[in-house]
């Protein structure tokens, strides 16, 4: 019970984040990067700037609600590709087994061999214009083996059901199986091991933009941190207002995640 | 001649040794007939059902024979070719409903998908009208309704006869029941197969009754194959079997019917069990457990014999040596 009402308040905080970044014109009182010359610095609680400014003189609250959009993006855009990733590999090696499997799985382990960080670093430093994108597309072909393992099992076990059996009495093709009957069944894991990889992946993007290997166009969160990294004695919640959204977007995200691991009965550790 | 069998060999390649489920086997139907295939757990009746769908899991392999539907041989078609025959040509019903059913599709979407595929219906209205009368058909109450509903919203029986639907949607030449009953409880049981009877009569279908109620065979077959171990042992019409059973083991399992004339104080039983399948040997499967079995049991494997049209059977005694079955003074 008490997991569940952990999932509870997770679910809603995430949600008030979500339409915050959603309105995010709406409550942003400037564009997030508009500099007001003289107003360098300011603390929160000022006079039009709620939670203050920073050291470029710009509005820290418009900053932020532009920050969430971001990382949402981020993160649910790299969950929807790491998704696509995983049910395409341990669909098909969980599925037809045999070769295929052998394959895909020996694949899927040399994947897993590579330090995701340094992999990333190297990927997204490669490219001269580093864009959201890249950094979706990199966190994605890091992360999508540990899914693709889950996926793979789940299917393992399922598809030895009766009603697969059925549909293929019907001459269904094994494809059309796979997708319209075996895939249904796999959601529950993915979806509890999916909602924790988004709290991974806005941890990671807002890692990367700190280290300056973001998005420089882009207003994420983590650039925030880092501009206000220089400025941590005489303004505080440069950093530190930026840091604790990112903090309440990773919690609500664990929270969620556990509480729909109990809800929807996957095991543990697979 | 709708199906016609012949010589089926489906064998399993386990670690222990090749198992042979299905050993030259005959079998036929005719149009418009139910035909019968009794026999204990184990015997081979589903693997010749899913042999004739083409539909044996791994490690299994058919190895021979001819499966001629239509006067096609089914073992040569592509397996493209193979899935427009299933569901759309042969379907099957399956023993457990419960889980035979896919528990994320509702029952419109599931009766659908057969029409959609198999007849190249696109129109969704189309597509309903066709369930909600085949949903009429098999006889559920409110069918356009029903449509929305999710299997395990359903009743044990609503769920077989939507099993049905979905095995009838396409309008197949030949039906296979594997066990279409055994989960349900009786009064329900009874309703099935009474809907299976005047279905398969007002659609003219064929059907391969699985089963190892020899009660359900009297309900409903015109002819009936018996297996053991693999083989069959004895086929005959539904007539003929229970008026003069040639081979012991059918004999045995008529007199293994409970009968509601005298208080049962024992339940008569076939001593001993299935043999392995595994490295059977040449000689007649059931002589171990056989009252008649004699020294040529133990040493030669029978041969199927025609003694009158419409029964065959594969015994030395064919029956008993106080029966005329004129072959053995030894």
């Amino acid at each position: 019970m008490g997991k569940n009402k952990a999932a509870v308040v997770g679910g809603s905080v995430l949600v008030i984040l979500i339409i915050a970044a959603i309105l995010a014109p709406i409550i942003a009182p400037y564009s997030p990067r508009e500099m007001s010359y003289g107003n360098e610095l300011l603390p929160p609680g000022s006079e039009g700037y709620l939670l203050g400014t920073t050291s470029l003189a710009q509005d820290v609250l418009s900053y932020v609600v532009y920050g969430l959009r971001i990382s949402l993006y981020v993160g649910f855009g790299t969950l929807l590709l790491e998704v696509a990733l995983a049910l395409t590999v341990g669909g098909l090696s969980g599925y037809f087994g045999g070769v295929i499997d052998e394959l895909l799985m020996r694949f899927t382990e040399i994947v897993m061999t590579i330090p995701p960080i340094i992999l990333l670093i190297t990927g997204v430093s490669m490219f001269g214009t580093r864009s959201l994108e890249i950094i979706i597309l990199f966190m994605a072909l890091v992360n999508w083996p540990w899914m693709a393992r889950v996926v793979r099992a789940e299917i393992m076990s399922r598809k030895q059901e009766p009603f697969i059996e059925e549909g293929r009495s019907m001459g269904f093709s094994e494809l059309y199986l796979l997708v319209r009957y075996i895939f249904p069944t796999v959601l529950s894991p993915v979806i509890v091991l999916g909602t924790l990889d988004v709290a991974w992946f806005i941890l990671y993007e807002a890692t990367l933009s700190f280290l300056g290997l973001g998005d420089p166009t882009s207003t994420s969160l983590g650039i925030l941190v880092s501009m206000g990294r220089d400025v941590l004695t005489s303004g505080w919640w440069v950093s530190f207002i930026p840091a604790f959204l990112i903090f309440l977007l990773v919690i609500s995200l664990n929270l969620l995640g556990d509480g729909l691991r109990d809800a929807l009965d996957v095991r543990e550790n697979v | 001649m709708l199906l016609n069998v012949s010589d089926l060999q489906t064998h399993f390649f386990t670690d222990d040794g090749v198992v042979k489920a299905a050993d030259y086997v005959d079998l036929t139907v005719e149009k418009g007939e139910v035909l019968g295939l009794v026999g204990e757990s184990g015997c081979g009746k589903s693997t010749v059902a899913l042999s004739i769908l083409r539909l044996i899991p791994k490690p299994g392999k058919i190895v021979g024979g001819r499966i001629e539907f239509l006067s096609q041989d089914l073992l040569d078609l592509s397996q493209r070719a193979m899935r427009k025959i299933r569901g759309n040509e042969i379907s099957m019903v399956f023993q457990d409903p419960t889980a035979s059913l896919n528990p994320v599709l509702s029952v419109g979407d599931q009766i659908g998908e057969a029409i959609r595929i198999h007849q190249n219906v696109k129109k969704r209205k189309e597509i309903n009208a066709r369930a909600v009368e085949i949903l009429q058909k098999v006889g559920i109450s409110d069918p356009r309704d029903r449509l929305a509903n999710y299997p395990h919203e359903l009743s044990g029986g609503m769920q077989q006869r939507v099993m049905i639907a979905i095995a009838l949607s396409c309008q197949p030449k030949l039906l296979l029941a594997d066990e279409p009953t055994s989960s349900l409880d009786v009064t329900i049981e009874a309703q099935i197969l009474n809907l299976l009877r005047e279905l398969q009569q007002d659609l003219e279908l064929s059907m391969i009754m699985i089963t190892h109620d020899l009660g359900v065979i009297a309900e409903i077959s015109d002819r009936v194959t018996v297996m053991y171990a693999g083989q069959r042992v004895e086929s005959a019409t539904v007539t003929q079997l229970f008026e003069n059973p040639l081979h012991p083991y059918t004999q045995a399992l008529l007199e293994a019917i409970p009968t509601t004339e005298h208080a049962v104080t024992t339940i008569e039983t076939i001593p001993g069990k299935v043999p392995s399948l595994v490295n059977p040997g040449k000689r007649c499967l059931f002589s171990p457990r056989c009252e008649i079995a004699t020294e040529v049991c133990k040493s030669t494997l029978p041969e199927s014999k025609r003694v009158e049209e419409d029964h065959i059977v594969a015994c030395h005694h064919q029956g008993g040596p106080d029966r005329s079955g004129g072959c053995h003074e030894e």
